[in-house]
C-alpha cells in the first residue's frame, strides 16, 4: 500500500494528503520541486489565495519560498476530492511554481 | 489586494503566453534534436510529455478543454514539458481533443499498467520505432 508522505489540513477544514509514490514520480521529473515538500504542506496549511477551478479542484497558491529564478513566483498545489474519499479528505496531485492564477472563483483569501 | 492579484495574474499571462510563443517557433526541431519522453501514470492518470531532459521550469495554463499545463523554461521561455492532470478523465469529456492527446490517448488504453515511452533524438530513430512497438504490442494492441 502507498504510504502518506504529508497530511495537512486547509483553511477550507479539509485534510489534503499526499501520497509517497506521486511525489517521487514528480520529484524525478521536475527538479524546481526537489527540496520543497515541507513547502507543499506550508501552502496547503497557509495559503495565500485558494482558487475553484469549477471541475472539483481547489488550487491553492502560495507566494515566498521560491528561490533564484523561482523567488518571483507562487508554489501551486492542486487539490482534489475523489468519489472514494470521505468529505473531509482531499488529494494533493501534484505541484508547480507559477506566476499566474488558474480561472475560477475565490474561495478563500488570506487577505481580503 | 486580492483583485489586485488577480488583476496582475491576467496580464501576467497575456505576457507570457507571447514570450512562449515567440520563443517556441522551432519546437518540432528541438524534438528532433532532444528527444521526447511520454509518461502516464494510470494510478494518477497524470500524463507528463517531457521535451528533452528534465529542467527547471515554471507553469503556465493553456485554454485548451484538457486544460493542459505548459511547463517552460523561466529564462529562455522554451518548453519544456507539457503536463495534464485527470488525462484520460478529461479526453472521455473533451468535446475538442488534439490529435497529439488522441493519439497518446489510444495507447494508454492499450497499456493497463503506468507507461514511459521515450522518444529519442533523430539519431536513434530506431529506436524510437522499437520503444513505440512495445508499448503498442506490450498488451497485445
Amino acid at each position: 500500500m502507498d504510504d502518506v508522505l504529508l497530511r495537512e489540513t486547509s483553511p477550507l477544514g479539509y485534510s489534503a494528503t499526499l501520497r509517497r509514490r506521486n511525489w517521487e514520480r514528480h520529484e524525478a521529473k521536475r527538479p524546481e520541486l526537489v527540496g520543497h515538500l515541507e513547502n507543499i504542506g506550508l501552502c496547503i496549511r497557509d495559503p495565500d489565495i485558494i482558487i475553484d477551478d469549477g471541475t472539483g479542484c481547489d488550487h491553492f497558491y502560495r507566494a515566498g519560498v521560491g528561490t533564484g529564478k523561482f523567488a518571483n513566483s507562487y508554489l501551486h498545489v492542486l487539490v482534489r476530492a475523489f468519489l472514494t474519499e470521505q468529505p473531509a479528505e482531499r488529494t494533493i496531485v501534484t505541484a508547480w511554481f507559477t506566476r499566474e492564477f488558474e480561472e475560477g472563483d475565490v474561495k478563500w483569501s488570506k487577505t481580503p | 489586494v486580492v483583485q489586485d492579484a488577480l488583476n496582475s495574474s491576467n496580464q501576467q499571462k497575456k505576457d507570457i503566453s507571447k514570450r512562449i510563443l515567440d520563443a517556441n517557433a522551432d519546437i518540432a526541431e528541438r524534438v528532433q534534436a532532444d528527444g521526447l519522453e511520454i509518461d502516464y501514470s494510470s494510478e494518477d492518470d497524470f500524463l507528463r510529455v517531457t521535451v528533452g531532459e528534465p529542467r527547471p521550469s515554471l507553469s503556465a495554463g493553456l485554454r485548451d478543454d484538457l486544460r493542459s499545463i505548459v511547463l517552460y523554461d523561466p529564462d529562455t521561455f522554451e518548453i519544456t514539458a507539457v503536463e495534464v492532470p485527470f488525462f484520460m478523465e478529461r479526453v472521455s469529456h473533451a468535446s475538442s481533443v488534439p490529435e497529439i492527446w488522441r493519439l497518446i490517448s489510444e495507447l494508454v488504453k492499450k497499456r493497463s499498467s503506468a507507461a514511459t515511452v521515450f522518444v529519442p533524438a533523430a539519431r536513434e530513430t530506431k529506436h524510437t520505432i522499437e520503444a513505440f512497438r512495445d508499448l503498442v504490442l506490450a498488451n497485445g494492441g
